[in-house]
């Protein structure tokens, strides 16, 4: 296999419409989780979200065909991707195609709007207002438009496993330009809030009426989020060949499934402990070498536990002195987007020697050893970092990043 | 590159042709055979669907065990369980070794209408927190993980009328990087009248007078291996994937997405165009695509004419539809039977035939709106 590495990166979150401005209020300790005003929030437990704000989303210059009817989660992906290949090195304004593999994590996409025509029709309506209520419903029409805006010809792949799609995805992207099977691919994810997810994890009592703490003790579930990352993953002889910066490289991935619950994490953490093994010995690494993880932190009770305890079978002893954050204090649960952001994040750590914190945090739970990144960034030269993801239906995935240098 | 293979150790199916292998084998032996189509939905006249009259999860999932699934996980779970059982009682395999790969198109929808109905027509409050579980599209995949403890890497791929394929293709990558040892390579889709419906409002579906598609409901699942064991019933010698830039309700207008995937399926099989000996079209009735396949196959066999058959307009489009041209076609080329389905009209006007002896090599291609497009290649073992 060979060198991988990130050469681009593209965010659009609660945060910022870009990398540097999210980058920025990140490392600052800010948190983009406020009031919903997307939708009309009253008779739900709570009332909170991290919301994009749609009128700061820079779009690209792009012609008509992939922005018609685009979703709100489409236009996140648009708006990531344009950055990330402009970041790259590797902006077209050619219109000439490119063979590059494209590698998504799809979730919501366009249901935000289809929801405005299932209510219609569940209350006995029939009218549909707009193409732009259907053409999107697929959870990989995000993928469809990055393909026609970019003119991307590759292989075009949507990973659909809830809250572990990116990270699989970067994975997956990873292991295709390591094999040769493409010199360049585009990986992430993009999601978008709607009624469906919100009416349901607060169903599930999963969500925390105040903006959520990850891996605090006073913890009491996630707050939701929306977003977009994607990657630009390049072969390394290929980015030098063109003077590309890399931001990090990609070491190896892991995956695996509990086997347990549709929602509830295995409580050992002994899955998610393959799943973390496996993606270190891919990456050829040794636990003691692991300098920071980005974890996956949704801030419920059972789930950080269970992570908690995948952390300490995999760390042992050494786990209070291994740096963990998690940005779904800040940036909310981005659900399919969440790895590829989070990836997108560790990259940007491991670049600029900076651990982003977690927001929300501030009492330590006995029951997670971690050494917890709080308040602010905190500087820290990382050589080799893990990206950590758990979904609904007890996959889990994990990516091991090192630095390029 | 690489001649790299792996094995068709065992296959499952829940179609509009019935429950399991003998009853596909059956409809695709029978020239005559055709499905019931008519998926119901409220207030407004049935939708063209072949759905799975006849499926039932008796004597293979327990009851109680049953009814807390949703009907994507369930049609999975009994495909899945005859394939599975098919390779081996116990599974020659660690359980923490076998994945799951699954492509749908649309697994998850029946669930989150019931949730948004409640969110919509009672109060946010009254969501059933048992049905948002299964609004996720890799609901089907986890829990067919969850029901035989499948601890390996269960990865679900939403890429429309190419899921089914798509699952495939990267169960053999997933092997290849020994990521597991075995895995369930499936594809799932449930009738559903909210996406039927928005098919129908884009034009797509068939209606009196009009070419269009029939969509599917079911699920088909072939298990691999790196291992061909004692008795493998085919392997899958190539596959490769492409995309052209279409919006995601239409076709690409050009063929080379379709070209490239069969191109690159051949090369990895190490094989020419003129060792296909059978194509399981991608026709399904929407005359753009017929159009498309056409110009594709005349690029990828220039003078050669393999014999063809067509399935989706008798099993439905979609995810499941492509996994079950899969099963179609490594079934076929195993021996266990002649497909008498006719050969679509657009290739039989152009010289390709009915299928008259067994093939050997046999050429599976997709293509979804939006443009992705996925080959598979399977030969005799």
């Amino acid at each position: 296999m060979s060198e991988v590495w990130i050469t681009g990166i593209g965010l659009v979150t609660a945060l910022g419409p870009d990398r540097e401005t999210t980058w920025r209020r990140l490392v600052a300790g800010e948190s983009g989780i406020g009031t919903v005003t997307l939708f009309d929030t009253t008779g739900f437990r709570t009332r909170i979200a991290a919301q994009v704000d749609d009128a700061r989303i820079a779009l690209p210059a792009l012609d008509g065909p992939a922005l018609r009817h685009a979703s709100r989660a489409s236009r996140f992906a648009l708006a990531a991707a344009a950055e990330a290949l402009a970041d790259a090195g590797l902006a077209s304004g050619s219109g000439a195609p490119h063979p590059w593999a494209l590698v998504l994590g799809g979730g919501t996409a366009g249901l935000f709007e289809a929801e405005a025509f299932v209510a219609r029709r569940l209350a006995g309506g029939s009218r549909v207002r707009g193409l732009t209520e259907l053409v999107d419903v697929p959870q990989d029409a995000p993928s469809d438009r990055l393909g026609l805006a970019f003119g991307l010809t590759g292989p075009r792949i949507t990973v659909t496993t809830a809250c572990s799609s990116s990270t699989i995805a970067v994975g997956l992207a990873a292991e295709m330009v390591g094999d040769g099977e493409t010199p360049v691919a585009l990986a992430g994810g993009a999601d978008a809030l709607c009624r469906l997810t919100y009416a349901g994890f607060n169903s599930l009592h999963a969500v925390d009426r105040e903006p959520a703490k990850p891996y605090d003790s006073r913890r009491r579930g996630l707050s939701l989020g929306e977003g977009a990352a994607v990657l630009v993953v390049e072969d390394a002889a290929h980015a030098r060949g063109r003077g590309a910066h890399p931001y990090a490289r990609v070491l190896g991935y892991g995956a695996t499934n509990d086997a347990f619950h549709m929602t509830q994490p295995e409580p050992s953490g002994a899955a998610w402990e393959r799943t973390l093994r496996a993606a270190l010995a891919e990456a050829g690494v040794d636990v003691a070498d692991v300098d920071y993880v980005n974890g996956h932190g949704t801030a419920t009770e059972q789930n950080d536990a269970a992570e908690c305890a995948a952390y300490v079978r995999v760390f042992g002893e050494r786990l209070a002195g291994v740096p963990v954050s998690s940005v779904k204090g800040a940036l909310g649960h981005c659900l399919c987007a969440a790895g590829g952001i989070e990836a997108a994040v560790t990259a940007l750590a491991i670049d600029r020697a900076v651990l982003p914190p977690t927001a929300g945090f501030a009492e330590a739970d006995p029951a997670c050893p971690i050494d917890p990144v709080a308040g602010t960034g905190r500087p820290g030269r990382v050589r080799v970092a893990v990206s950590s993801s758990f979904a609904f239906g007890g996959n889990s995935a994990a990516l091991v990043l090192g630095s390029a240098g | 590159m690489s001649a790299a293979r792996v094995y068709v150790r065992a296959a499952g199916a829940v179609a509009a042709a019935g429950t399991g292998i003998p009853s596909l084998l059956r409809a695709v032996g029978d020239p005559d055979w055709q499905p019931v189509l008519g998926l119901t939905r409220p207030d407004a006249p049935p939708l063209p669907v072949a759905v799975c009259r006849e499926f039932t999860t008796k004597d293979i999932v327990p009851p109680l065990l049953a009814r807390r699934l949703d009907r994507p996980s369930r049609l999975l779970a009994v495909a899945a369980r005859e394939a599975l059982r098919a390779a081996g009682d116990p599974l020659p395999w660690a359980i923490e070794r076998v994945g799951v790969t699954a492509g749908t198109w649309n697994a998850g929808t029946s669930a989150l209408v019931e949730v948004l109905r409640a969110v919509f027509l009672t109060s946010p409050d009254e969501a059933p927190p048992a049905q948002f579980p299964s609004t996720v599209a890799n609901a089907p995949a986890s829990q067919l993980g969850i029901l035989d403890k499948l601890g390996g890497p269960n990865i679900t791929f939403a890429e429309k009328q190419v899921g089914g394929l798509r699952a495939v293709a990267e169960a053999a990558r997933m092997l290849l990087a020994r990521r597991a040892d075995a895995v369930a390579a499936c594809g799932v889709d449930e009738g559903d009248w909210l996406n039927a419906e928005g098919y129908a409002r884009l034009g797509a579906l068939a209606s009196p007078g009009r070419a269009g598609m029939v969509l599917g409901e079911g699920a088909g699942v072939l298990v691999l291996a790196r291992d061909p064991g004692s008795g493998p019933l085919a392997a899958l010698a190539g596959w490769g994937s492409a995309s052209a830039p279409a919006p995601p309700h239409r076709y690409p207008a050009e063929p080379q997405a379709l070209v490239a995937a069969c191109a690159q399926a051949l090369a990895r099989a190490g094989m020419a165009a003129t060792e296909v000996d059978l194509v399981v079209s991608v026709a399904n009735g929407i005359p753009a695509l017929a159009t498309l396949e056409l110009a594709a196959m005349d690029t990828v066999f220039g003078g050669h004419r393999p014999a063809a058959v067509g399935v989706a307009d008798r099993l439905g489009e979609g995810a499941a539809g492509g996994a079950l041209r899969a099963v179609i076609a490594a079934l076929t080329v195993a021996g266990a039977v002649l497909p008498a389905w006719d050969c679509p009209p657009h290739l039989a006007a152009a010289g390709y035939r009915t299928v008259a002896c067994r093939p050997r090599t046999a050429l599976v291609g997709g293509v979804a709106g939006g443009g992705s497009a996925v080959a598979l290649v399977f030969t005799a073992a």
